[in-house]
């Protein structure tokens, strides 16, 4: 179920509101949340639920496991069948599609059957946020960061409360533990705020984000017609509209958990304004960047073996970063590109480089926005187009009017106005409270041309 | 509370406010308005319906147009149908084709029909359901679809275009137009309306002052041809093909007459679809299936695919490969009635002999038409025969019109072949190049006789000549020149007289088979 579908916004979501806070008892709460949840996951494929549900009871049992054991081993036993789950769904067509292509072309068979096999398997959504959730507990349990959860129920909650699910933000359970633990009564304002900060978040999606897509979409569906103007200009316009689609997602699901009394992490703070690039991964997707620190580059060594294993390591975190977001070889590109202006940032702060904040954050913004031709774009001729465009291959060609505008107004307004989840929009009044319900019938009637969030695929 | 409540109101109240507009306007015809009809069915004349009122909703137009008419004979398909509509003055057809139609939707449709009458279906199937990357039109949107479409924002600014252009909306849904002649029940904008038939006529055909649609350019991009229909065809759609046979099980356990066709279309795309790789196999199938297909349940297989065979003129296709001729599907219509009666269609070929003028035979009757009388059944005659014609001048004229195609046909030419009329010496290679042209199940030749003009014994070679063509092509020979005497010749010793005439006949309908030979 998406957050901008009507069945969400107009069914599932008022009826699972009312019936938490009919609902007296703490613990039926739960039960209710944790099933509404299911209910949530399985409208696309029933399917997707008992996916879930194995990978629910791999993190429980193995958590005790591990508390039990406090051996690798236990880690391994918890950790190794949830990557398996994500990779059998994730990359079992990657991996074996590249494979049986390589083969084939030795052997001059073409494999059909297996191909189709392998193309036919569908990935389930949400799997890649749910097994990262589950490493997670497993780790910080083997770290004795957590105690293993004994309760089930608030265990499925974790992995399976709704409005983190599908594309996160990618919660620790040391977060959410404490938070279960406890009644959350019926607080209009609370309830009010997170109402507000959802439709905000759902006219950000609609109105900034698919006003983005129209345009980009038209120019970045062919790039060998495109000239330098159009190829910047569209992959600049994808940068701000990947970013409006995945923070407009994030303040979707804090506003959404907020309303059941849950505070979730942030995941974006005006990535734009990042004045490095190691700036910039601490804005963007920050409960990603934050797990690949703590989970694959700290155990890789991290900064703690010299200069040559820190680069290495970043490399390696960033690539593995850039597979976690789709089973393909752009994304690897994507993820080492990115580690690569990691080190490039620390080498040249070694060098002493400084140079004014201003500059320094054009730059940043300008290396960022290239990379996503990496992640935009899928096949190598498509990445070649473009980038062959953006370095004048094909002349300068026109300023697409239209995209520009929206670029030069949504950079003026990420540069001065702060990230909508840090507004305070419990103190807004009733002019404040009107305007946003207008907004959000604004928004909710931009649904019908809406597009699938971009994060979804991941 | 207060600010949630405002908050949650304002929202409400906006959303409600767009519903109610996008309701009442509908814009894109989302919503069934039977008034509508009822009016255009009240006026005096009755009025047409505008597209822009019925948008959508197929299903219930069409059903209504089945129910509001003492239907007996109706015919279903894709947009390639809708100008087929009734003869003048008849209450008893209706066009319950749809566009983006499928087996599915045909399926539906005719279960949404009462099962108690009698009736004759058209079903006009086209190769491109076949494919299973081909869509349907959803003729039943669900619930959220529906509520969508109340809160959406481009129906709302569609509904505000529609009410700046016809500010009568707003109090009146539609309002009757006049476009040409014609009333219209509509709004400002009638580019597109249905006959109370259900067929469909542009507005541009009633007052050609009004909008004309672009004409797709002829185009071999299979994206794009016919809104990629044809796109990724890599197999006959065996789900399809159930559907269709559960259309004529439906059909034949309701005791209805059904005759199948294809809708036709023009020559450069039959060219091409003849040719392109992805469609050419696909398109021979989809061919040899149907026949097969409808004759498993009794039913008659009408190939349309080439427009000659109806006879349509090329002029009658755009390149979009939309027939826009009215009357070239009224022409369908009469082939597709003829076959319902289970009558037969004749061609007759030949020179003045088949044309049988009373002046030249002295006869009231040729022998096409008594031929056609043997048959008993009824039988549409088309008598194509040319006095003075010979061989070639025969197949010049069947390469104009690219061929015949009929049930049956009946060849008589040669006599002007002959040295001492028109020397020309290569009948053999034109009765051959005629036979390839000639396409019908039942294709009869007859020699001809001696009239005692010229030299017997060459006109007997080219009886014997015109036999063994017949015969390599499969046909039945009337043998001619052996049981004809001189005494059946007319008073101009040239043309046979009523009797010979009635001997050509018998001869023809009692030919065997040259494979029977």
């Amino acid at each position: 179920m998406l957050f901008n579908s009507f069945v969400f916004l107009f069914v599932f979501l008022p009826l699972v509101v009312v019936a938490y806070f009919a609902v007296p008892q703490h613990r039926a709460r739960l039960v209710l949340i944790v099933i509404a949840s299911y209910v949530f996951y399985a409208y696309a494929e029933w399917w997707f639920a008992l996916l879930m549900a194995a990978s629910t009871l791999v993190g429980f049992v193995g958590g005790q496991l591990i508390e039990r054991r406090g051996s690798k081993a236990a880690v391994a036993a918890t950790v190794v069948p949830l990557l398996a789950l994500l990779g059998a769904f994730k990359y079992a067509a990657f991996v074996g599609g590249n494979l049986t292509s390589f083969v084939g072309v030795i052997t001059s068979q073409g494999f059909p059957g297996l191909h189709a096999f392998l193309n036919g398997i569908v990935l389930p959504i949400g799997i890649s946020f749910y097994t990262f959730e589950g490493i997670s507990y497993a780790v910080d349990v083997y770290r004795g960061k957590l105690k293993a959860e004994r309760d089930p129920l608030r265990y499925a909650f974790f992995i399976s409360f709704f409005p983190h699910l599908i594309a996160g933000p990618i919660v620790r359970y040391g977060i959410l533990q404490p938070q279960l633990l406890r009644r959350h009564p019926f607080d209009v304002d609370r309830v009010r705020e997170g109402l507000l900060l959802f439709a905000l978040g759902l006219a950000k999606k609609t109105l900034v984000a698919d006003s983005f897509a129209t345009w980009v979409n038209r120019y970045l569906d062919d790039p060998s017609s495109l000239h330098a103007f159009e190829a910047w200009t569209a992959i600049i316009g994808f940068g701000f509209q990947i970013y409006f689609d995945f923070s407009a997602y994030s303040d979707m699901a804090l506003g959404l958990a907020r309303i059941f009394g849950i505070e979730l992490p942030w995941n974006f703070n005006r990535p734009y304004r990042a004045t490095s690039p190691v700036e910039f991964w601490r804005r963007w997707h920050v409960t990603l960047s934050t797990w690949l620190r703590d989970y694959l580059y700290i155990p890789l060594g991290g900064n703690r073996k010299g200069e040559r294993r820190r680069d290495a390591n970043l490399i390696a975190t960033m690539g593995l970063g850039g597979l976690w977001h789709g089973a393909s070889l752009n994304f690897v590109i994507w993820g080492l590109y990115q580690g690569v202006l990691l080190l490039a940032t620390h080498r040249l702060r070694r060098l002493g480089l400084r140079v004014p904040p201003a500059v320094a954050v054009a730059i940043t913004f300008v290396v960022v926005m290239f990379g996503w031709v990496f992640f935009r774009l899928h096949s190598a001729s498509a990445i070649g187009d473009a980038v062959g465009a953006m370095f004048l291959l094909n002349g300068l060609g026109q300023l697409p009017g239209h995209l520009l505008l929206l670029i030069v107004a949504a950079t003026a307004y990420t540069m001065v106005i702060p990230e909508e989840w840090t507004w305070n929009v419990r103190s807004f009044g009733f002019a404040r409270v009107a305007t946003v319900g207008v907004v959000l019938a604004v928004a909710v009637a931009s649904i019908y041309t809406s597009h699938p969030f971009i994060y979804f695929r991941f | 509370m207060g600010r949630l409540l405002v908050f949650l109101g304002t929202a409400a109240t906006l959303l409600g406010a767009l519903a109610a507009l996008n309701w009442w306007v509908d814009p894109f015809g989302e919503f069934w308005k039977p008034n509508a009809v009822r009016e255009a069915q009240s006026s005096r004349p009755p009025c047409l319906v505008s597209h822009e009122v019925i948008g959508g909703e197929y299903l219930p137009f069409k059903l209504d147009v089945f129910h509001s008419r003492p239907t007996h004979t109706f015919v279903t398909g894709s947009s390639r149908v809708l100008k087929i509509g009734s003869w003048p003055g008849e209450r008893t057809f209706a066009n319950l084709g749809m566009p983006v139609m499928s087996p599915e939707i045909v399926l539906k449709e005719l279960r949404a029909l009462p099962a108690g009458r009698k009736e004759t279906m058209y079903l006009g199937v086209e190769a491109w359901w076949l494919n299973p990357s081909f869509k349907g039109f959803d003729v039943s949107p669900s619930f959220e679809q529906r509520a969508r479409y109340l809160l959406s924002r481009s129906a709302f600014d569609e509904s505000v275009r529609t009410i700046r252009r016809a500010p009568y909306v707003f109090l009146h849904r539609w309002h009757k137009e006049e476009v040409g002649s014609s009333c219209v029940i509509g709004r400002a904008r009638p580019a597109l309306a249905w006959r109370l038939d259900g067929s469909r006529v542009w507005s541009f055909e009633l007052d050609p002052k009004t909008y004309h649609p672009a004409i797709d350019p002829f185009t071999t991009d299979l994206s794009k041809l016919r809104t990629g229909n044809y796109d990724d065809w890599t197999e006959l759609d065996r789900a399809r093909i159930r559907d269709l046979e559960h259309v004529l099980a439906l059909a034949r356990s309701r005791g209805w007459r059904v005759v199948g066709f294809t809708p036709p279309d023009g020559d450069r795309y039959l060219r091409f679809f003849a040719s392109n790789p992805v469609i050419g196999p696909r398109w021979r199938q989809f061919a040899r299936l149907m026949p097969k297909l409808f004759a498993r349940y009794g039913y008659r297989w009408l190939d349309f695919r080439d427009a000659r065979s109806i006879p349509c003129p090329q002029s009658d296709f755009v390149d979009g490969g939309y027939h826009t001729n009215a009357a070239c599907s009224m022409r369908m219509r009469q082939r597709l009635d003829a076959a319902a009666r289970g009558q037969l269609t004749l061609v007759a070929l030949g020179d003045s002999i088949p044309a049988a003028r009373p002046r030249e035979c002295q006869c009231s009757t040729g022998f096409v038409t008594l031929y056609a009388r043997m048959l008993r059944q009824p039988v549409s005659v088309r008598n194509l025969a040319v006095p003075g014609a010979n061989s070639s001048q025969l197949l010049e004229l069947l390469r104009k019109r690219g061929g015949i195609h009929a049930d049956v046909a009946l060849v008589m030419i040669g006599h002007n072949d002959t040295p001492w009329v028109r020397p020309d010496g290569s009948l053999r290679r034109n009765l051959d190049s005629i036979l390839n042209l000639v396409h019908a199940p039942d294709v009869r030749v007859a020699n001809f006789y001696d009239d005692g003009h010229g030299n017997r014994k060459i006109v007997a070679d080219y009886a014997r000549t015109i036999c063994d063509v017949a015969q390599q092509h499969g046909a039945r020979c009337a043998d001619v020149f052996h049981a004809f005497t001189p005494n059946l010749l007319a008073a101009d010793h040239v043309h046979p007289n009523s009797a010979g005439q009635r001997l050509i006949a018998r001869l023809l309908y009692t030919a065997s088979s040259a494979r029977s030979k």
